[in-house]
């Protein structure tokens, strides 16, 4: 699935069907290359992130969350430096490789699958080194 | 990381140290810790020392921290990559006993061993990739070369005899220099082609 498919997507409670927000973007464990959490706008409870064991479902036309109580979101802390689409992306090497286009990833597992570069080019998700503030970091695949 | 510089080893981007003047300093986590304020030399070794950093931003000053070569993950063509945070020191730690490349090397007189002066360093050129060797000058051309201050770049061997303000080299070196950074990078692959250019090199050319 594209995270720029899901981006925008409502966020409903498998509770009481309530709308809980938007879906606005992802927080990613670069070092497991897997989404933690969901990053959530036009939230109408407290807090604006929630944690990806929360997540039911990722649907076609909705994102199915388990919990409606508000006491699950938490704020978004270190991880709201993360920005992913249109961040600068950067080999280990220190040589750009363009920005971060899109990234697929497999909605039952969190597990990241590609990163799509402005370039055109494809990157394992089991390549990415860090998420930061200025870059997305990714390694250089081994020579054969 | 770190490699001696092997024969054959195919030559990567070359960049004038100043040009290295305001790359980020990227962790691999991807924040910015800084930018390269300035290039400082391990003459001794004909490599990079470390660096000391500025903040980001047009209006930065310096920052008190540096960066010694050991922590260096990689110097790229668009950042140069530390691995985190941590290795970052005190800036005394790169800084004692060098100058900035701007001190040390620039305007130092290239000298043959057989004594005749054949430039003047403008800025000292360093290959980017994991080994931050020096592997050439920019310099100022005297008459010995046959033009009178125009700006060639010599490639220097591994270990280059290098003080603060003379850097000597074989005379034969003198014989093979380029216009630009492109026909730098074809003499300094000839070199390893040929695996010369190693300890030692200055004093082939002894006069008899």
């Amino acid at each position: 699935m594209l995270l720029s498919q899901t981006v925008g997507r409502p966020v409903v409670s498998s509770a009481d069907a309530s709308r809980v927000g938007t879906v606005a973007g992802l927080v990613v464990d670069p070092e497991a290359g897997r989404i933690t959490a969901l990053r959530l706008e036009d939230t109408k409870v407290g807090g604006d992130v929630i944690a990806w064991e929360d997540v039911h479902a990722v649907g076609p036309d909705a994102v199915v969350v388990a919990t409606a109580a508000a006491a699950r979101f938490t704020a978004a802390d270190s991880a709201g430096d993360q920005k992913l689409l249109g961040q600068r992306l950067l080999t280990e090497l220190g040589a750009s490789a363009g920005t971060l286009a899109d990234i697929t990833f497999d909605p039952a597992s969190g597990l990241l699958d590609t990163l799509h570069t402005s370039r055109g080019d494809r990157i394992p998700g089991r390549l990415l080194l860090g998420c930061g503030s200025y870059a997305v970091v990714v390694r250089v695949a081994a020579a054969p | 990381m770190r490699r001696e510089l092997g024969k054959g080893e195919p030559v990567r981007e070359l960049t004038p140290a100043a040009g290295l003047t305001g790359r980020p300093v990227v962790t691999l986590g991807g924040e910015a810790v800084g930018q390269v304020k300035d290039v400082v030399l391990d003459a001794v070794n004909g490599r990079i020392a470390g660096f000391t950093l500025a903040g980001r931003g047009l209006f930065s000053g310096p920052l008190r921290k540096s960066v010694p070569w050991a922590g260096v993950h990689a110097l790229g063509t668009d950042a140069v990559m530390i691995p985190s945070e941590e290795v970052l020191e005190d800036k005394a730690a790169v800084t004692t006993g060098e100058e900035a490349s701007g001190g040390l090397v620039r305007g130092a007189r290239v000298l043959t061993d057989l004594g005749v002066q054949v430039g003047t360093v403008r800025d000292v050129i360093v290959e980017a990739g994991g080994e931050g060797a020096v592997v050439g000058v920019e310099m100022s051309s005297t008459e010995a070369l046959g033009h009178h201050e125009a700006t060639v770049f010599l490639a220097l061997g591994s270990r280059p005899a290098m003080t603060g303000d003379t850097l000597m080299v074989p005379v034969r070196d003198t014989e093979d220099v380029a216009g630009d950074l492109t026909g730098l990078a074809a003499a300094v692959r000839r070199r390893r082609l040929g695996g010369d250019g190693g300890p030692g090199a200055v004093g082939e050319g002894r006069a008899l």
